[in-house]
């Protein structure tokens, strides 16, 4: 349980530190952030603000003050580069996780307010991508893990993949529930689906773990994985309905992990491989490049 | 200074030992039959000596190399003052140069663009005044306070790009929403696109109007206004608020759709920058595509035997051979049958493919060769996108990358240009559509012919706060236009590419530009300032030469127009004769002075008063002549055309009457097409009745012998060949083991390793461009050492190279292959030409009459062929177009059939037919005014050429 106390303690340091910047003309907007914003503190918490400024702002983009005895540790931004910020983040970001936990302290700009709000819209075609993003990184872990087992029999480095697949999965069921994903992904999405932790997960701690259990977990893994291909695949298998391949297709997606895993269509069997030539740089050879259309 | 330049024993080539004196400030001419010497004396005296007294004066650095140049060899030359050459050459290709980048008119037009333009909106075309980004701020300030303003900016994407990519890209530029014709879409979301929307709006930010905007709210406004490349469209989402702000709207923009300009600077309108350009051609214009015809090599052929280019269909790669058969029997057409039989579906998927439908691979019986491992293998399905589509593709993925020679070539043979599909040919972004001067875009304005745009800039009111700024410019663009004008090129447009320009018309501008350059002291060589010019024009030409003198030039020509000569200052006449029968001043002095002086050729010319038209018998007969229908090229009223075959027919008119339109773009072309090219277009036309009659068509024009440094005339009439076999039997060349003619050719083997067989070595020197130093190592001699051990009939083939055509003659009496083709090469007057001379030394002139010399020695037993000659008389003293003539009637007398665009009127009063084009340039001609014998043109009264003849 929390420290009723230290509660009281930290909200003291609070009410100082913003009364001394609410006043100020050039100070904007403060964030609440952290534990104290959307858990429970305890002695080692720190409480963290960040401030916006306008652009006249000279200081330096954090300190570290000791209010009502407890650690403050100030964030502090110009509005151009907050604003920045804002446009180009995405839920991938650890700021953009914590500004959505965050409790919005005072803001004397309007437009600032709409524009941080607009933020945490999700929309359908971000919604899908993240569930793509997810399920390819599972992939490419059960990939490993499999690999591990199946063929090199090391049973050692395919546990060390597991719990990085169970993460790719929690990540997707996560973006299906259009939930901002935080720091204890498999947590978060446990509540939203129990079953498949239980099985890929938990039983590492609490099963001994066997040969035929990680075989076991590799083949839900599997199992789970090609049930949801259809769902998480639906832009790139719509488009090939229409197109018939994906040679014209472009899905840009962030900078993440190992991007999206067409392959995976081959091996469940909904996609069939097919070549196309391609020139490589400026070679003069002529390259074959894998091409994919639906098993009919 | 001296009032003279004085030269003192002058030897080089054929000069003998002569002095000369040119009085400064006067407009001299040289003049003298081809090969008597006067290039010789303005080149490689005058402008040689001028380079080297410039460089001398210059830094130790550049001094090393002009200790390096040729030296003219003179005694001595006095009172030379800077020497500036404008020659005749047809411009290099290049898309980005047009008449007015070349005329500098492009840089003060948008000058005056960004000055005095105002926006209109791209909606509804609502005119209003481009403002400054600091004069729209404090406005927007002005609006009630708290205000909520939306600020967003227009996009357009261009045809080759896919809405998904261009969305992506806008989210990837930190932008969350659009407008979609006023449709609000989150970028978040799919968006599903069916027709190309109206209007695509980004939504850049919010800001709130206060007293005083903070940095903040400035830099959003001006971000707007960059990314919307000066368009901004501001929402004011509350309705009540909106009311309140109606008079900014009226006064600043359009209160309907919100449009702003702000901030639109010269470079915005210039297609050579980056930001400017339309991102689809970079700026040119043009788009290339694959043309399928282009394809196909033989369509005689079956696909089986090589009817495609092998790069698309060859046995020896098994993969496309193994598809192509595969197609051809998964869809039922035939892969033996010849290409030309098969039907048009089964083109259509040769050319645009499968359409994503797939097929499996399958071998015919009679073909072996294995399938590589890593691809398909038969019987597995494969896609074929067609070869059309395929090109293209590839081509697209290729910008924005070098591309290499190979790939350059592949391109060029296959694809063919177009009109860039996303600018429409403007070569900018689309938003420089919508700022007008008048109503006119800077893009339409460069459409206009100069002597409109010449009023329509008088006709421009200037505010009066703007006339400082504005005044200069606007004088600027005066003056240059003025002397376009007067030059005689105001039928010319300033987005016109100068690569389409004639060598006169090219060096007629740059005549221009060095006037408006203000430039004094100088000394201007001008190599035949009047070709191209029909003889009312000569005038033109003569006041802007005079023009140039009298700002304190001394002007140097060499001309062979009467016109011009009776006019000039002072006269020198070379001769007697070419080559090593020249090299002398004949006579020299006042116009007056040289008719009196009896040695003087010209003179006769000069005093002739001779008229006489002799009176040829010519009827036309409908069924030996061809009919042009419906001629609409350029500026061609849609005019039907008759030409008669077999006879000398030759087309007049002033310069942009629409000559080579009718000649050239349209006859010639559609000959060109229907005979060897289907990817040339011929100009706009209806048809051409009796084109079957012509078996072939051979144009002749100063850009037809190619300005390579490594041709020669003995390569180009095509005897160095066998020269080089000559000399690999010799029996010094059994014995030094060079018994290959390769060893002969100083662009292979046998060519110096250190300058590779050029004889110089190029150098650059910033400021004044590239130099020539002869070889340390070969001293010139382009040939490797022991090459030159060779010799035959006492000369080696260094030696050969340096005989002129009279001395190759009887050198090479006994080889009866060699001896024919020099001998035309002697008869049309080039008998003083250096076989191994490089072609790009060759002037305009010389270079149509060898290549006429080639043609003439071809035709034995050629019959039917129809001959374009744009104007042959280039270059040509008066003495020499008989001759010329002479050639001609040859060919005519052989069969074949001779056009000839010209203005000399030694040629028209020889001609059979003459076709007067008129009876302005531009607009005001394209029309045939008359055509009949010379005795029909003489008595038109509106035809300016049969005046012209009447007066001289
Ligand atoms: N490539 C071209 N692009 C645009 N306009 C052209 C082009 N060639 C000619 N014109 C225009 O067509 C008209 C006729 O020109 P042209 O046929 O060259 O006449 P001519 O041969 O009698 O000098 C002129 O107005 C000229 O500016
Ligand atoms: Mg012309
Ligand atoms: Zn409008
Ligand atoms: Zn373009
Ligand atoms: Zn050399």
């Amino acid at each position: 349980m929390e420290n009723k106390e230290l509660r009281e303690q930290f909200k003291k340091a609070l009410d100082s530190t913003i009364e001394k910047f609410q006043d100020e003309k050039k100070c904007l907007a403060g964030f609440l952030i952290g534990s104290m914003s959307h858990d429970l503190i305890w002695e080692w918490s720190d409480l963290e603000i960040l401030l916006i400024f306008d652009e006249s702002y000279q200081g330096s983009s954090s300190y570290h003050l000791l209010e009502h005895n407890v650690h403050v540790a100030l964030n502090i931004r110009t509005i151009n580069e907050f604003k920045e910020y804002l446009a180009s983040t995405n839920v991938a970001d650890y700021w953009f996780c914590a500004l959505s936990k965050s409790t919005l302290l005072f803001c004397k700009d309007i437009t600032l307010e709409e524009d941080f709000e607009d933020i945490f819209y999700y929309g359908e075609k971000d919604r899908e991508i993240e569930m793509l993003l997810g399920f390819s990184n599972a992939v490419y872990y059960l990939n490993k893990a499999e690999k591990n087992f199946r063929v090199k029999k090391n049973s050692e480095n395919a546990i060390y993949f597991i719990p990085q697949i169970a993460e790719g999965i929690a990540w997707l069921e996560v973006a299906r529930n259009r939930s901002i994903p935080e720091r204890e992904i498999i947590a978060q999405a446990r509540k939203i689906n129990p079953d498949i932790f239980k099985r890929i997960y938990d039983l590492l701690f609490y099963e001994e773990v066997t040969a035929e259990l990680i075989d076991q977990i590799l083949k839900d893994c599997y199992q789970y994985l090609k049930e949801n291909t259809e769902e998480v695949y639906r832009p790139i298998i719509s488009y090939l309905n229409e197109h018939g391949t994906l040679k014209d297709f472009s899905l840009k997606t962030r900078e993440h992990g190992f991007g999206i895993n067409y392959n995976w269509l081959y091996r469940v069997g909904i996609a069939d491989r097919y070549i196309e030539p391609i020139k490589i740089n400026n070679q003069k050879e002529e390259f074959y490049q894998i091409g994919y259309r639906l098993n009919k | 200074m001296e009032n003279h330049i004085k030269i003192n024993g002058a030897r080089e080539h054929n000069l003998k030992n002569i002095d000369v004196e040119i009085p400064h400030g006067k407009h001299t001419v040289i003049s003298g039959v081809s090969g008597s010497g006067k290039s010789t004396l303005a080149y490689d005296i005058i402008y040689a000596a001028g380079q080297k007294r410039l460089l001398d004066c210059l830094s130790e650095q550049v001094k090393m190399f002009s200790s390096q140049l040729k030296q003219p060899d003179i005694n001595y030359i006095k009172g030379l003052t800077p020497v500036v050459s404008l020659k005749q050459y047809k411009p290099r290709k290049n898309p980005r140069a047009t008449i007015g980048t070349l005329s500098e008119l492009s840089t003060y037009l948008r000058y005056l663009y960004s000055l005095i333009g105002h926006g209109s909106c791209p909606y509804c075309n609502k005119k209003f005044p481009v403002r400054s980004l600091s004069y729209l701020i404090k406005e927007l300030q002005k609006l009630p306070e708290m205000t909520i303003v939306e600020l967003q900016f227009p996009v357009y994407k261009n045809k080759s790009k896919k809405y998904d990519q261009f969305f992506a890209q806008l989210r990837a530029r930190g932008y969350k929403k659009i407008e979609i014709d006023g449709e609000r879409k989150d970028l978040r979301d799919w968006i599903q696109i069916d027709q190309d929307p109206e209007s695509i709006m980004v939504v850049a930010s919010k800001i709130q109007i206060k007293e005083e905007f903070n940095r903040s709210d400035i830099k959003a406004v001006q971000k707007s206004i960059e990314e919307g490349h000066g368009f901004i469209r501001i929402v004011i989402p509350d309705l009540e608020e909106r009311r309140k702000c109606e008079s900014f709207f009226q006064k600043h923009g359009c209160p309907e759709h919100g449009i702003f300009v702000a901030d639109i600077l010269p470079s915005f309108f210039s297609f050579n920058d980056l930001n400017s350009a339309c991102d689809e051609c970079n700026g040119t214009g043009i788009t290339k595509t694959a043309y399928p015809t282009m394809v196909v090599k033989d369509k005689k052929k079956s696909l089986k035997d090589g009817a495609l280019f092998p790069d698309f269909c060859n046995k020896r790669q098994a993969f496309k051979y193994l598809r192509m058969y595969s197609l051809a029997k998964h869809y039922g057409f035939s892969f033996e049958k010849p290409f030309d039989a098969l039907p048009d579906y089964a083109k259509d998927l040769i050319f645009y493919g499968t359409k994503k439908e797939t097929f499996p691979l399958l071998r015919p019986d009679d073909y072996t060769k294995e399938l590589p491992r890593y691809i398909a293998q038969l019987g597995e399905q494969v896609e074929f996108e067609g070869i059309i589509n395929q090109i293209n593709r590839e081509y697209q993925e290729s910008k924005g990358r070098e591309l290499k020679n190979w790939e350059k070539d592949f391109y060029d043979r296959f694809m063919v240009n177009e009109r860039c599909q996303s600018c429409h040919g403007t070569r900018l972004k689309p938003q420089r559509q919508y700022i007008h001067i008048n109503d006119y875009s800077y893009y339409q304005l460069g459409n206009m012919e100069l002597k409109d745009l010449k009023n329509f800039i008088e006709d421009i009111e200037i505010p009066v706060e703007k006339e400082e700024a504005l005044l200069p410019v606007i004088d600027e663009v005066r003056s240059r236009l003025n002397s376009l004008v007067e030059i005689g090129l105001d039928y010319i447009s300033l987005n016109r590419r100068a690569d389409t320009l004639s060598g006169g018309e090219y060096q007629r501008v740059r005549m221009a530009g060095q006037i408006d350059s203000d430039l004094m002291g100088l000394t201007y060589i001008i190599d035949e300032p009047t070709v191209g010019l029909h003889g009312t024009d000569n005038e033109k030409v003569i006041n802007l030469l005079e023009k140039m003198c009298a700002q304190g030039n001394t002007v140097i020509t060499i001309e062979h127009d009467l016109d011009i000569i009776k006019r000039a200052d002072y006269l020198i006449e070379m001769g007697p004769a070419a080559g090593v029968n020249g090299g002398q001043i004949i006579s020299s002095g006042t116009v007056e002075e040289v008719i009196k002086n009896d040695k003087s050729v010209i003179a006769t010319f000069l005093n002739s008063e001779d008229n006489s038209i002799d009176d040829k018998k010519f009827s036309f007969e409908k069924n030996n002549s061809i009919r042009i229908v419906c001629a609409k090229e350029n500026n061609l009223k849609n005019i039907d055309v008759s030409i008669p075959l077999n006879s000398l027919v030759c087309l007049t008119g002033i310069s942009g009457s629409g000559k080579s339109s009718l000649g050239i773009e349209i006859l010639y072309k559609a000959l060109w097409s229907k005979l060897h090219d289907p990817r040339v277009i011929p100009g706009k036309h209806k048809h051409i009745e009796g084109l079957e009659k012509i078996k072939d068509v051979y144009c002749i024009d100063q850009s037809s012998v190619g300005n390579s440094p490594r041709s020669t005339p003995a390569t180009y009439i095509g005897i160095f060949d066998r020269i080089r076999d000559i000399f690999a039997a010799t029996d010094d060349a059994i014995k030094y083991n060079l018994d290959h003619k390769s060893y002969y050719s100083f662009n292979s083997k046998g060519g110096c390793p250190s300058c590779k067989g050029m004889g110089y070595l190029d150098s650059h020197i910033h400021y004044l461009g590239d130099l020539q130093t002869t070889c340390p190592e070969c001293k010139g001699n382009q040939y490797s050492e022991e090459v030159l051990e060779v010799f035959y009939k006492g000369k080696n083939i260094k030696q050969v190279l340096e005989l002129d055509f009279a001395e190759a003659l009887s050198f090479f009496e006994d080889n009866e292959y060699i001896h024919h083709k020099i001998s035309y090469v002697c008869d049309l007057g080039l008998g003083y030409m250096k076989l191994g001379q490089p072609t790009n030394t060759i002037s305009g002139g010389e270079a149509h009459r060898l290549c006429l010399a080639k043609e003439i020695g071809k035709v034995r037993g050629t019959k039917n062929m129809l001959y374009i000659m744009d104007e042959p008389t280039t270059g040509l003293h008066s003495k020499d177009i008989k001759r010329l003539i002479k050639a001609i009637r040859s060919l005519i007398r052989n069969g074949n059939s001779v056009l000839v665009i010209e203005h000399n009127t030694d040629v028209i009063k020889d001609a059979d037919y003459i076709i007067d084009m008129g009876p302005g340039a531009g607009k005001h001609g394209g029309e045939v005014v008359v055509a009949g014998t010379l005795h029909d043109i003489i008595a038109c009264p509106e035809s300016k050429t049969g005046q012209y003849i009447i007066t001289t």
